[in-house]
């Protein structure tokens, strides 16, 4: 049984502002088609890879949940860091390591190699944090979390499949 | 014939050592002999006496076969039955001779076949055969003419056999053992239904039976390609089906065995299982299933609930509404198999909301609803009361809850639930009212239901109210009867719905607006126009009219609301008055402010997609005649202010940029009029604008109006040549040949070449003109008219280039309207085209290769809708013509570059209209073509100068990549081959190619690799294009690292 049944479902347009905010990542004006204008990377583009990330226990997106929000990313172009927080829906959530491997996952693979990508747990959000975040920010457990043979990968293939 | 004679022909059938000829010779001297009675059977026997006895093991068996020839053979041999009783006696002793076995079992098809036994014969055949011989030393054609004897002796002796009992079903079922032969297989299946029909003895064996029958399921089996018989694994999988639906005895091990496969890993299995669970339940019978209901359910549940394939989830849900249809019939079975489901699913609903379980187990539910009115009532007596105390416990805690907005979403899904299950009921309801006559089961709890959904309304949270609005319309649209407008709610609760719904689409909430607008829609496609016309509409124009100009964004939301109630036919015809008001009001002559202007555009654009959507002759022909010449007239109006009230030059262009803006929605309304209107009706519009536009006759439109108005004529001012396409649209709609009108062709004609008047009005006049030749009869037309007329000019010296472009454009058109129709000069006409492809001026070029574009594109006119010639396949049979034309050119023209990659672009060109049948037929031709031009880019990819031969190639590479990306939609299988070097280019222009559209394409084409070619093909790219594709992650344009990361994350997880 799931650690949290009856996860919020936040709509995922709630409130106006945020909702001009979100729509304009589909917005065709973001994406410039002049040759020689340079998009830097951006908050929206990040928050774009993992909005649609889905939970591994219910048919939700991380966006429709609230776990990823996008004033919780900052990303500085010219050091080359991307700092994210991400908020477990409940504080005793037994998939908040999957949850954030999975995100760490999917920016790895989206994101070129000259970014460092921090995935922190939002703080005060969970009940083992530091462990949470340990975890997730060691090299070494992370690859072999996601090793060839391991289920592990299975369930975070699965959870980033939408793109 | 003597004795002597006959011995001879035995002797040389008999002996081994003769050859195939002479022994086959002599049998068929022995056939006629026979035949013709020259040899009695009796003296054949005797001549055989010493091979029959014969201690040699071969001579036994060729006499014996010359006997079972004899009988099989001469199937009018006169035998008299004490002949008859003495060969069954012989064959019967003979069985027991293992060498001969194969012979005698002929011997007794021909025996039995052509001849009746008489009593106990047939008995003691049968005996000796399922004593005596062993199926498996036999050949399998013996094996099955066992199968073929006792198949005839159920035709001629039944009560002979069903003497057997119990030995009958032993041996035989001993027989039918182990069979591997497919043609054995299946003659067995067909013929156990028989045998269980007649046997009732068959009930002790059961077990026996099924072990036989269930080691063959599932049937996997791959027909050779050209194997005579040509039997299918379908003929084997149904002829096994009926065997095991062929007595409800089977269900006790049957049922069991099924659910067991279910449970299988491999998903073709467990489809199969699922399909044949429901087909054997559907025979048995619901008696016959029920011990077996808490497997079936535990089994479907763990399928549903834990299985992560798609279709099996979706089969396992299916195989419930079938199993509830089935239990149906009888409805202490279809109680209890409701009752286990019902209980469990309340469980998981009350005690896990939101989480998957929940949502499966609510459609689940969906399925019992569905399944038949009177399983309906079952779950809705359990279900309902259940969820409207569980909703009311909810509402409770909630109150001054800090949870309250979880309990909110507890209350949302149970009303999603309700939402459902009043679909479904609605669906078993009125599709089985003929075999259901009681009333409809969701009756007593209508009120409470409405009670409890608009007190929902009333609630503080949107999500709740727009999911209490959905249940609400769908509670609406319930019937009490299939009869139509009979609602379970009476009239004034349903207003109050209406009014509810109609006042939340001012709503701030979008998602709420939406949901009461798809509400709104719900009902009035199910409730009678008049109340929707009493109030709905009314209002809803209320709001378009006062809504203010610059609030374009509510405007917009409103005439969508007003549009996607008038996509619904019957209300469509009620409400053309009001359409006609709001285009009246609309078409102004000049509008005050620009938002009062674009309010304007809104409501004509979405007027026009209102008309465009409908196809309907009738209600079109209404709007033929209330809407075409007010709107017409409109537009003139508007031309005729702005030629005479505005002087200054810079006014009139800010109205006459208005104008065109108007007449683009306007233009698509009168087109969708003229196409659907009535012939007649079509016939008397064409007639009145050639009279308006060709004879000045303007009073038509303006009764007291005697000015004059020729608006081809060249002395015209330009303004007023701004009404023509208004003209030209009807005129290229028209059903009818109107070539036989000489000033209309030439009015046409002229004013598309005439270079004083605009590029739009021009072409315009070319479709028109082209739609015109189309229809005109074929003998008319001539190359000679086009040689003198538009190729002469076109090559002439002294015609200026942008005359030449404008004829090359009315060429192409004309070109099209003969292809269309199948005119054989066409080709000709083409050829001509593809020879500009190498004229020395560059916009010529790049016109003619454009033209191939227009050449099979889809358009306005010369489709079906415009009452056009079109020729069957007409495309495909250019296309093959085109196509070689082009490719000789290209292969020409290899060494030029330049010229060879202006063909190529024309072929691309040609390709994209073309259909795919037809392309995956040149496959090998344009294949290695496109792959040709890929990489001779990729190599030659170092001059980043930006000269015209750089552009030429920039321009090629993008359409060799959209017609990749084309080819790898449709049959992403061909270019399975093609991988090795496909790949590598495709990486290296997504990381290098110089303008984001190329990177972005070969992006899309290597995700699309991705997920269309079989695994075991793209397996061994993987690691390259991950690696690869890497520098494109940090792409200067977003859209480029946008497909990049879809496509790194693709290949990432490629899946068998």
């Amino acid at each position: 049984m799931s650690d949290n049944p009856n996860p919020v479902v936040y709509i995922v347009d709630g409130e106006k502002e945020k909702q001009n905010q979100l729509n304009s990542l589909n917005n065709e004006s973001r994406y410039t088609v002049d040759e020689d204008e340079i998009d830097p990377f951006d908050e929206l583009e990040i928050f774009d890879l993992v909005r649609n990330i889905t939970d591994p226990e219910h048919p939700l997106t991380l966006e429709q949940l609230n776990v990823v929000r996008i004033e919780n990313i900052t990303i500085d172009n010219e050091k080359g860091t991307i700092k994210l927080y991400f908020t477990p829906t409940v504080p005793h959530c037994s998939m908040a390591n999957l949850i954030g491997l999975s995100i760490k996952e999917k920016l790895s693979r989206s994101l070129p190699k000259r970014f460092k990508v921090d995935v922190i747990v939002t703080p005060g959000s969970h009940s083992s944090e530091s462990t949470v975040n340990k975890q997730l920010n060691d090299k070494e457990r992370v690859s072999a979390a996601l090793d060839k043979s391991s289920n592990i990968l299975t369930i975070v293939n699965e959870s980033i499949r939408i793109n | 014939m003597n004795q002597n004679e006959l011995l001879q022909l035995t002797e040389a059938y008999c002996n081994n050592n003769n050859e195939d000829s002479v022994r086959s010779g002599a049998l068929n001297h022995i056939l006629l002999s026979m035949s013709s009675k020259k040899i009695e059977i009796h003296s054949l026997v005797l001549s055989l006496g010493d091979y029959l006895k014969s201690r040699d093991s071969i001579l036994r068996a060729r006499g014996t076969l010359l006997l079972s020839e004899v009988l099989c053979r001469l199937p009018d041999l006169p035998l008299n039955q004490d002949q008859l009783h003495f060969l069954s006696a012989f064959f019967s002793d003979r069985l027991q001779d293992y060498s001969c076995a194969a012979e005698v079992i002929k011997g007794l098809t021909g025996l039995l076949t052509n001849h009746t036994l008489e009593y106990p014969n047939n008995q003691k055949i049968l005996r000796g055969i399922f004593t005596e011989v062993h199926p498996s030393t036999l050949p399998h054609s013996h094996r099955k003419m066992v199968l073929q004897i006792i198949n005839i002796m159920f035709d001629k002796c039944l009560p002979e056999i069903q003497e057997l009992k119990s030995d009958f079903m032993a041996g035989y079922l001993q027989f039918i053992d182990g069979e591997k032969d497919p043609r054995n297989i299946l003659y067995s299946f067909q013929l156990l239904p028989k045998v269980i029909k007649n046997i009732p003895e068959y009930a002790k064996f059961t077990e026996s039976l099924f072990e036989i029958l269930s080691c063959y399921y599932p049937i996997s089996f791959n027909p050779k390609p050209n194997d005579p018989n040509s039997i299918s694994k379908d003929d084997l999988s149904n002829a096994l089906l009926s065997c095991f639906v062929c007595t409800p005895l089977l269900a006790q091990h049957c049922i069991p065995f099924l659910i067991d496969k279910i449970c299988s890993n491999l998903v073709e299995t467990k489809i199969e299982s699922l399909h044949t669970l429901v087909y054997c339940c559907k025979n048995y019978g619901p008696y016959a299933i029920t011990p077996y209901l808490e497997d079936i359910w535990s089994t479907l549940r763990t399928n549903i609930l834990t299985h992560k394939k798609e279709n099996v989830i979706e089969e396992s849900k299916k195989t419930i509404f079938q199993l509830t249809r089935i239990f149906t019939r009888d409805e202490t079975v279809l109680n209890s198999f409701l009752e286990i489901i019902i209980k469990e699913c309340l469980h998981h609903i009350k005690s896990s909301q939101d989480s998957k379980i929940s949502i499966y187990c609510a459609s689940i539910l969906f399925q019992t609803v569905c399944a038949s009115p009177i399983s309906s009532k079952i779950v809705l007596k359990t279900i309902l009361p259940n969820l409207f105390s569980f909703f009311k416990d909810i509402s409770i805690a909630a109150g001054g809850n800090e949870s309250g907005t979880l309990k909110i979403n507890e209350q949302v899904s149970i009303i999603g639930l309700l939402n459902d299950i009043i679909k479904a009921n609605m669906i078993s309801f009125q599709q089985q009212e003929k075999q259901y006559d009681g009333e409809n089961p969701l009756t007593p709890y209508h009120d409470t239901l409405y009670q409890l959904l608009s007190d929902s309304l009333l609630n503080s949270s949107s999500a709740m109210r727009s999911a209490s609005i959905e249940c609400l319309s769908n509670l609406y649209i319930s019937k009490k009867s299939n009869d139509s407008f009979n609602f379970l709610l009476d009239r004034e609760k349903r207003d109050t719905i209406l009014k509810v719904l109609v006042s939340l689409i001012n709503s701030t909430d979008d998602t709420l607006r939406q949901k009461s607008l798809d509400s709104i829609y719900n009902i009035a496609t199910n409730e009678e126009t008049t109340i929707l016309n009493g109030y709905v509409v009314p209002t809803l124009l209320q709001m378009i009219n006062s809504v203010s100009a610059d609030n374009t964004r509510e405007l917009q939301y409103y005439l969508d609301a007003f549009g996607k109630l008038c996509s619904h036919q019957l209300l469509l015809d009620t409400v053309i008055p009001q359409i006609q008001g709001l285009i009246q009001h609309n078409i102004k002559e000049s509008w005050s402010t620009k938002e009062d202007f674009e309010k304007s555009k809104l409501v004509l654009l979405s007027i026009s997609k209102i008309l465009d959507s409908s196809t309907n002759e009738t209600s079109m022909t209404i709007c033929c005649q209330s809407i075409l010449f007010p709107l017409i007239k409109g537009l003139f109006k508007q031309i005729i202010y702005i030629a005479t009230a505005i002087n200054n030059q810079q006014q009139q262009q800010q109205h006459l940029d208005y104008f065109n803006i108007i007449c683009t929605p306007c233009l698509d309304t009168i087109r969708s009029i003229i196409q659907n209107t009535s012939r007649s009706s079509q016939e008397n519009a064409i007639t009145d604008v050639i009279d308006v536009y060709l004879n000045g006759n303007l009073s038509l439109l303006f009764p007291d109006n005697v000015q004059e108005f020729k608006p081809f004529a060249s002395a015209t001012p330009l303004i007023y040549k701004y009404l023509i396409p208004i003209f030209t649209c009807i005129i290229s709609q028209s059903k009818t040949d109107l070539s036989s009108n000489q000033s209309l062709k030439q009015a046409l004609f002229d004013t598309s070449l005439d270079l004083n008047v605009p590029d739009h009005i021009s072409i315009e006049c070319v479709k028109s003109y082209a739609s015109i030749l189309n229809k005109q009869s074929p003998n008319e037309i001539t190359i000679e008219y086009f040689k003198s007329n538009i190729i002469a000019p076109i090559l002439s010296n002294e015609s200026s280039l942008p005359l030449k472009l404008r004829l090359i454009v009315l060429l192409t058109w004309c070109t099209k309207a003969l292809l269309t129709n199948g005119h054989p000069i066409n080709i000709e006409l083409a050829t001509f085209i593809s020879s500009l492809i190498s004229n020395p001026d560059s916009d010529i070029s790049k016109l003619a290769c454009k033209s191939f574009y227009t050449l099979l594109c889809d358009s306005d006119i010369l489709n079906d809708k415009s009452g056009s010639v079109i020729k069957i396949l007409y495309q495909q049979k250019f296309f093959t013509l085109m196509f070689s034309i082009l490719l000789n050119s290209f292969k020409e023209n290899k060494d030029n570059q330049m010229l060879s990659s202006k063909y190529l672009i024309a072929i691309s060109n040609l390709l994209e209209h073309v259909s795919k049948d037809m392309l995956l037929g040149e496959l090998d031709e344009i294949l290695p073509i496109v792959m040709h031009s890929l990489k001779s880019f990729v190599v030659t990819n170092n001059n980043n100068e930006d000269t015209n031969e750089s552009q030429q190639s920039y321009l090629l590479l993008e359409s060799s990549l959209q017609t990749l990306l084309m080819l790898i939609k449709e049959t992403p299988t061909s270019f399975t081959s093609y991988l090795d070097s496909l790949v590598p280019s495709l990486i290296k222009l997504s990381v290098s190619a110089p303008n984001q559209k190329s990177r972005k394409s070969s992006l899309e084409i290597l995700y699309f690799i991705s997920v269309s070619i079989p695994y075991h093909n793209i397996y061994p790219f993987r690691g390259k294009v991950i690696a690869g594709i890497v520098p494109a992650l940090d792409d200067k344009k977003r859209l480029v690292r946008r497909d990049a990361s879809k496509c790194r994350n693709s290949w990432y997880i490629l899946s068998k």
